[in-house]
């Protein structure tokens, strides 16, 4: 069927695709002309051939697929006389294939170029050829509302340094921390939470959080396996691999209270107490605030029934009397601040004597009080409490002063002694006339009665200046107690002495200690020594979260506590407080281990993701201009 | 031949090979938290490459860098490939972005004629060799104008050696439209018969009118109109082998040019 002669070399033209033109005439489906276009495009079929000069003589050269050379011959100026009109020879397929690709280019680079990001009107648009997506929910409204620029560095009018930006790592993120803020570096791991291996990488934001993903993506879920990217120890699912809690958790530090669960759980409350007991965890722990903890009710609300009379009856005793070598006090103007005293009165009643008189009587100095100093005053006299030549002359002294300036002078001494500024909580509520009276009395060497029975607060009886709690957190008592902590070892003869009589667990003033406990912390370069006076929550590892509230209400409030927190009677309670170091306690309660959480956090029940107990971040906060 | 198809599924294994080592290289970057789709990505920009290069592959043709058989089994491996490096890269079929699904529409459009030009490659040449003739696409202008020349002298000598103007009548009124360019251009290129239909009909219908002195032109005329038939089809299938390149060359250009610029933005507000 194929004449495969037709197309043979000297038959048929040579065709070239590759061309930029084709013949025209081809184009509209008539005869080609043999030779085609011409490379600059004009039509080369106007003459036959191109004739050759050989010598003076012109031969013609149309070539054998054309017929060969034809039969009239050039002319004689050289010219073929084989003439035809010119066609118009139009552009090859491959050049109008090209010219549309380099139209498609054009028309992107057009698109780009009206959507360019620089041109903020269009770029807030939907056409926008820098537009990666929708962000999601949390930051479709920025609060700056300027745009990219809100958190891209490198987004502006400046086309130079938009460019500029293309070479410049790090770019990204840079307006993330704007709004928000950490308890620590933003681009350290963990913001720095706690020690990282030497060497360890720098973080930014996007190697978690991926924007631009759409209005509802979840940028925050992390994959688990993400997490190894820096933990060593490497495991599939908490259900498979996750490292044991530890010996002690969560009880890391003793509890603030010393408060004996087992005892008061399976002792205290037993025969004829069986009817005040608890119910249970929940008669003293407060649900309905679980958190991460699940907080106990107050002392008024748990302790007072039971334990509110101990505060009470454990004054502290701050003056006492005590016995001098001698009796050396300016008897003249005793008598002007204070009057005579109560013997001297009934003299003067009597008749016996008359007022100098009174002032001559020479009487044997015979003690009103055999006591030594206590804890308090011999601290604050510094001297021995039983060594009346240290402490006879300054305390006269003292009381002197007091029946003229009644509390100033004692204020004074607590301010030498305890520091300045201190006497106002230390003394806050002792009134001028108690100390004065008190004075008067001890300065004619009699005791002090009392006109009425003070049930709380500052009172004097016989030799005592003291002070009765006015209930749970005294602000006097505890006053003294933290300014105690404020002295140094040593500093004062007796100093040992005041803080042992303070710190007493059995019998201090208040009582305090019996539940509550010094504690040396550390925070930062600095240690320090304090009362956990209040309920302080398990000290929160930011990384590490747990919720109470889902886990309380599985079978109703409480009804699980012991699960997870199993006790443990052996334990004694009171070694944990032996020790001002928290850590070094054990605790009434078994540790957690992973395999009670695993029990329900599995594979096949409840979520296990790390994000679950574990948040990366520290202390994460808005900036104000957020609000 | 089985040389050829077992380079052909070698050529295949290697690109589900470099598949599965990006795919593990970027769950490896997304674990260490890195850009993984930086992976992706630049895979992706390495497999476009590739697939340019092609083009270039065809117009140095005197270059001995294998055969062009050779060459098409790792175009369109590879351009299977930048598909799937594409889904990769993107984490669906469809991103959030403008500009993004701009990129994507064209990705798509330039993997559809692609496949288009594939379905073209895998069944326009054996019709054509089924078909028992061979012509050079760009003959085939001068090929019909010498059927249509040759036709015309046909009837003028039939009209002299008869003395009637049957078949001249019916050629001006039939035939010469069908000889005047190529016919039936989408019933050839979808594998109809309707110019064979249209032919053998209007042959059959003169075919009573014609005398004895007419039998041998109209014959002749005939013979004529087959190979033109013949001659269209080989302009419908060659044409199509061609002109889909129309649309994938200028897509895949301009896919190219708008890569490139998503390359740009990534480096300016990503990295």
């Amino acid at each position: 069927m194929t004449d495969r002669d037709a197309f043979r070399h000297d038959r048929s033209a040579y065709e070239r695709p590759t061309f930029r033109y084709r013949c025209g005439r081809a184009a509209e489906w008539g005869t080609p002309c043999p030779r085609g276009p011409n490379p600059d495009g004009s039509c080369g079929g106007r003459v036959g051939c191109q004739p050759a000069q050989t010598g003076d003589r012109w031969a013609c050269r149309r070539p054998k697929s054309e017929g060969g050379p034809c039969a009239d011959g050039p002319a004689p100026d050289g010219t073929c006389t084989v003439r035809r009109p010119a066609c118009s020879p139009g552009r090859s397929m491959r050049v109008w294939r090209g010219r549309t690709a380099v139209l498609a280019a054009l028309v992107v680079v057009a698109l780009v170029a009206a959507f360019n990001p620089s041109k903020s009107s269009l770029f807030e648009g939907r056409l926008n050829m820098a537009d990666p997506g929708p962000l999601s929910g949390a930051h479709a409204e920025l609060p700056d509302g300027k745009g990219c620029v809100d958190c891209h560095r490198a987004h502006g009018p400046d086309i130079a340094g938009w460019l500029k930006a293309a070479a410049a790592p790090g770019a990204a993120a840079t307006g993330c921390v704007d709004c928000h803020r950490f308890g620590g570096d933003a681009d350290r791991p963990h913001n720095a939470a706690f020690e990282t291996p030497g060497g360890a990488r720098t973080t930014t934001c996007v190697m978690c959080h991926s924007e631009h993903n759409g209005r509802e993506a979840d940028i925050v879920q992390v994959a688990d396996r993400q997490c190894h990217a820096c933990h060593e120890v490497k495991f599939a699912h908490f259900d498979s691999g996750h490292p044991a809690f530890g010996d002690r958790y969560p009880y890391l530090s003793r509890p603030t209270i010393r408060f004996d669960h087992v005892s008061h759980l399976k002792k205290h409350f037993e025969g004829q107490m069986a009817a005040y007991a608890p119910e249970g965890c929940t008669g003293c722990h407060a649900v309905d605030a679980a958190t991460r903890s699940v907080p106990a009710g107050g002392f008024e609300q748990i302790c007072a029934s039971c334990h509110g009379e101990d505060i009470d009856d454990r004054p502290l005793v701050v003056l006492t009397l005590p016995e001098f070598e001698e009796w050396d006090i300016d008897r003249e103007a005793l008598l002007e601040a204070c009057g005579p005293s109560l013997a001297g009165v009934e003299s003067l009643i009597d008749g016996v004597v008359d007022t100098e008189e009174l002032l001559a009587q020479e009487e044997e100095y015979e003690a009103v009080s055999v006591e030594e100093l206590g804890p308090v005053d011999s601290f604050l006299f510094d001297a021995e409490s039983d060594d009346p030549d240290a402490y006879t002359e300054p305390y006269l002294d003292l009381v002197a002063a007091m029946t003229e300036e009644g509390a100033t002078p004692l204020a004074d001494l607590v301010e030498e002694r305890m520091g300045d500024g201190s006497s106002g909580a230390l003394l806050a509520g002792l009134s001028v006339e108690l100390a004065r009276r008190t004075a008067c009395a001890w300065g004619w060497n009699e005791e002090y009665e009392s006109p009425d029975d003070q049930p709380s607060g500052w009172f004097a009886d016989g030799v005592q200046l003291a002070y009765r709690p006015r209930g749970h957190a005294d602000p006097v008592i505890k006053a003294w107690i933290d300014a105690s902590l404020q002295i140094e070892d040593g500093e004062a003869v007796d100093a040992e002495t005041l803080t042992d009589h303070l710190h007493k667990a059995d019998g201090g003033p208040g009582g305090c200690f019996a539940c509550h406990a010094i504690s040396e912390r550390t925070a930062g370069d600095e240690t320090r020594r304090q009362v956990d006076w209040r309920y302080r929550a398990e000290k929160a590892v930011t990384q590490n979260h747990y919720a109470h509230g889902p886990h309380l209400q599985l079978l109703g409030p409480g009804s699980l506590c012991e699960t997870c927190h199993e006790m443990d009677s052996q334990v004694d309670l009171a070694a944990s407080f032996d020790t001002e170091d928290p850590m070094a306690h054990v605790s009434q309660f078994k540790a957690l281990t992973t395999e009670t959480c695993q029990a329900c956090h599995n594979e096949s029940k409840v979520r296990q993701d790390c994000q679950l107990c574990h948040r990366y971040h520290r202390a994460p906060h808005f900036v104000k201009k957020m609000f | 031949m089985r040389t050829r198809s077992q380079g052909g599924f070698a050529i295949w294994l290697l690109a589900a090979a470099v598949f599965g080592v990006v795919a593990w290289q970027e769950t490896l970057v997304w674990r260490n938290l890195g850009e993984a789709a930086l992976v992706s990505g630049y895979a992706l920009l390495g497999a476009m490459a590739f697939l340019a290069i092609y083009n270039w592959r065809k117009r140095l043709s005197m270059v001995p860098v294998g055969a062009a058989s050779g060459w098409f089994v790792l175009h369109t491996a590879v351009g299977i490939l930048a598909l799937a490096l594409f889904w990769l890269h993107i984490g669906g079929v469809w991103p959030q972005g403008g500009y993004e699904r701009l990129l994507t529409l064209l990705v798509y459009l330039v993997t559809a004629t692609g496949l288009l030009g594939l379905l073209f490659q895998q069944v326009y040449p054996r019709r054509l060799y089924q078909s028992g003739f061979e012509i050079i696409y760009e003959r085939i202008p001068a090929e019909v104008a010498r059927l249509r020349e040759a036709a015309t002298q046909e009837t003028l000598a039939a009209a002299e050696a008869s003395g009637n103007d049957t078949l001249a009548t019916y050629y001006r009124d039939s035939l010469h439209w069908y000889f005047t360019r190529p016919r039936f251009f989408w019933s050839h290129a979808l594998g109809g018969r309707k110019a064979q239909h249209w032919l053998e009909g209007h042959l059959a219908s003169v075919d009573r009118y014609v005398g004895d002195a007419d039998r041998p032109h109209l014959d002749r005329l005939a013979e004529l109109a087959r190979r033109k038939t013949l001659v269209d089809l080989h302009y419908a299938c060659q044409g199509l082998l061609k002109w889909w390149l129309f649309l994938h060359v200028p897509l895949a250009v301009g896919m190219v040019v708008l890569a490139l610029w998503h390359w740009l933005i990534v480096h300016i507000y990503l990295l």
